[in-house]
């Protein structure tokens, strides 16, 4: 009888504590915990490396779902980055790690962007056939990061994979003007041409590579200008006569921008302020 | 010589089944089942990539069933402990030392594929039922050709531990350090390759270094097993793999296995049972 009592008795303290530790848990908010490096990973985990990856980016996935809308991302962002890190290193072809990254991190600063970036690195190495993992660099070059030269290497990887949309190289192209490598662009921009079926989309790119064309004759006259007069001209009007005729006008939206010793053939975006003007 | 194989063949045969009397294949075969039945459910957390998950899923199950093969049932039935007296009674009869280490690693290595055969299939079905529940985007391609190969490349691992608990068990008594011992070399054959990675990373190029050289003479006594993972071609479209470095890779895996049993023979035929 008294083993029966005491039985029920150790039942009874388990039960109550099971139902207060039930109670906590339902309160207490879902937390990453901060992870070993990848490298060590690597080495414990050998042939399970690949499900620890995945284990790794369920844990990430799952944590995202549970967090309020009212928290700050911030807060939680740093081991974020790390789970997604260490997943990407330790199985680099998987590719949902990227997407969530992209979609959870990018969006927060230069810092992440920078961090995000070199996560996606490892997955265009990784994946040679996807071209939507330097698609999303190369918008978080241009966007957040307002890295044109390297937003446009992006898009142009982009660009030579297989089935990616042909207007991946052509903004590549564009970017790559913009940037200050017109030659470049112009190089990229006829492939794209060449490439184009659509009749009227290819006249659009002819059209392209005239104004293309025109900026490279401005450019070669700002190198003669250098090699004979030893500086750089501080105005594109210095050009003329003796380089070339006249500065040409540009046609399509183009402009040349000219900040010594880095020409760029851009095409100003319309400003939200038109943008909210017009409505 | 004829007659040395028919004794190991017997011995092997007499592994198998004590093995399947003990449960060792049906008790790791249904673990797997409830395991791999969780992969019906765990590819429901990933969004896109479900064809790889899955895929790994199933190949990190079986790695797992295999090395409790090995490290329970596997080192149980080679240690030779003194209240264990199976050794004494096998050498009692007319089979040579090297007859029973030939004929045990057979064996165990008859079980060992057994189990990765049935996982193998019961795997290649479950990861056919998750393609078909999922649209085509997410679950591309299913190779069967990879399939077979990551197994092999599997199977292969798995021998190799195997004939080093063989040699292992050779040279030391008891079964908790020759499971320690093994555990020990399988994490030095799973870290060498990535301390390689970053010790080389910091050196500096064109430098006379002697480290890399030593790390590459430590993979040959601890060879990288991740040369045999081929599990990540399974289900990718057009997937670029060098026949020669396939075939190299299970040429090195036999001869180090091989070596390995030889070295396990050399060792038993010095050994004082007693």
């Amino acid at each position: 009888m008294k083993k029966l009592f005491l039985f029920l008795v150790i039942i009874a303290a388990y039960l109550l504590n099971f139902s207060v530790q039930d109670r906590l848990t339902q309160t207490h908010k879902m937390e990453l915990a901060p992870l070993l490096p990848a490298m060590l990973q690597q080495a414990a985990l050998g042939f399970l490396r690949q499900l620890g990856a995945e284990m790794y980016f369920v844990n990430a996935a799952v944590f995202l779902g549970t967090t309020d809308s009212g928290q700050d991302p911030h807060e939680y962002a740093p081991v974020l980055s790390e789970y997604f890190k260490v997943a990407s290193r330790l199985h680099p072809p998987f590719l949902d790690t990227y997407f969530f990254c992209q979609s959870s991190l990018s969006y927060l600063g230069r810092d992440y962007d920078k961090i995000v970036n070199n996560i996606l690195d490892t997955g265009i190495k990784a994946i040679p056939d996807n071209w939507v993992l330097p698609l999303f660099a190369g918008y978080n070059a241009m966007h957040y990061l307002n890295d044109t030269a390297g937003a446009s290497d992006y898009l142009h990887e982009a660009g030579t994979r297989p089935n990616a949309p042909s207007w991946i190289a052509h903004l590549a192209a564009i970017l790559a003007a913009d940037s200050g490598r017109i030659q470049m662009g112009l190089q990229w921009l006829e492939t794209v041409e060449a490439r184009e079926k659509d009749e009227t989309v290819k006249k659009r790119y002819q059209m392209e590579i005239m104004e293309f064309k025109k900026a490279c004759r401005v450019a070669e006259a700002i190198q003669e200008y250098k090699q004979r007069l030893g500086t750089y001209p501080t105005s594109l009007n210095m050009l003329s006569p003796d380089f070339m005729d006249q500065i040409p006008r540009f046609n399509l939206g183009f402009k040349l921008d000219w900040h010594p010793p880095i020409l760029r053939l851009v095409r100003p975006r319309k400003s939200l302020d038109n943008k909210k003007r017009s409505s | 010589m004829i007659k040395c194989i028919e004794r190991s063949l017997s011995l092997s045969r007499l592994i198998v089944i004590d093995g399947l009397r003990r449960h060792a294949l049906l008790a790791l075969v249904a673990l797997c089942l409830a395991s791999e039945t969780g992969a019906l459910l765990f590819f429901d957390f990933i969004p896109r990539d479900i064809g790889r998950a899955s895929s790994d899923f199933v190949f990190s199950i079986a790695w797992i069933s295999g090395m409790l093969f090995l490290l329970f049932h596997a080192i149980q039935t080679v240690s030779w402990r003194e209240e264990r007296s199976v050794i004494y009674t096998l050498l009692a009869r007319p089979i040579s030392r090297n007859e029973y280490v030939i004929g045990v690693f057979l064996g165990l290595a008859t079980l060992l594929f057994l189990l990765n055969l049935i996982l193998g299939v019961l795997g290649w079905f479950t990861l056919i039922a998750i393609k078909h529940k999922v649209l085509t985007v997410y679950f591309r391609v299913l190779s069967p050709k990879f399939y077979l190969l990551s197994w092999a490349g599997l199977t292969a691992a798995e021998l190799i531990i195997l004939s080093v608990i063989m040699l292992i068990s050779a040279a030391i008594r008891g079964g908790f350090i020759v499971l320690l011992l093994t555990v020990s070399y399988y994490f030095i054959c799973s870290g060498l390759p990535v301390a390689k990675e970053a010790v080389i990373q910091g050196i500096p190029p064109g430098s006379n270094s002697v480290i890399p050289l030593l790390f590459k003479a430590g993979t040959l006594l601890f060879p990288d097993l991740g040369k045999l993972d081929f599990k990540d071609f399974v289900t990718v479209t057009d997937p670029v793999l060098n026949p020669v470095f396939v075939l190299t890779g299970f040429t090195l895996a036999f001869s180090y296995i091989l070596m390995i049993i030889l070295v396990a023979c050399l060792i038993y035929n010095k050994r004082d049972l007693q």
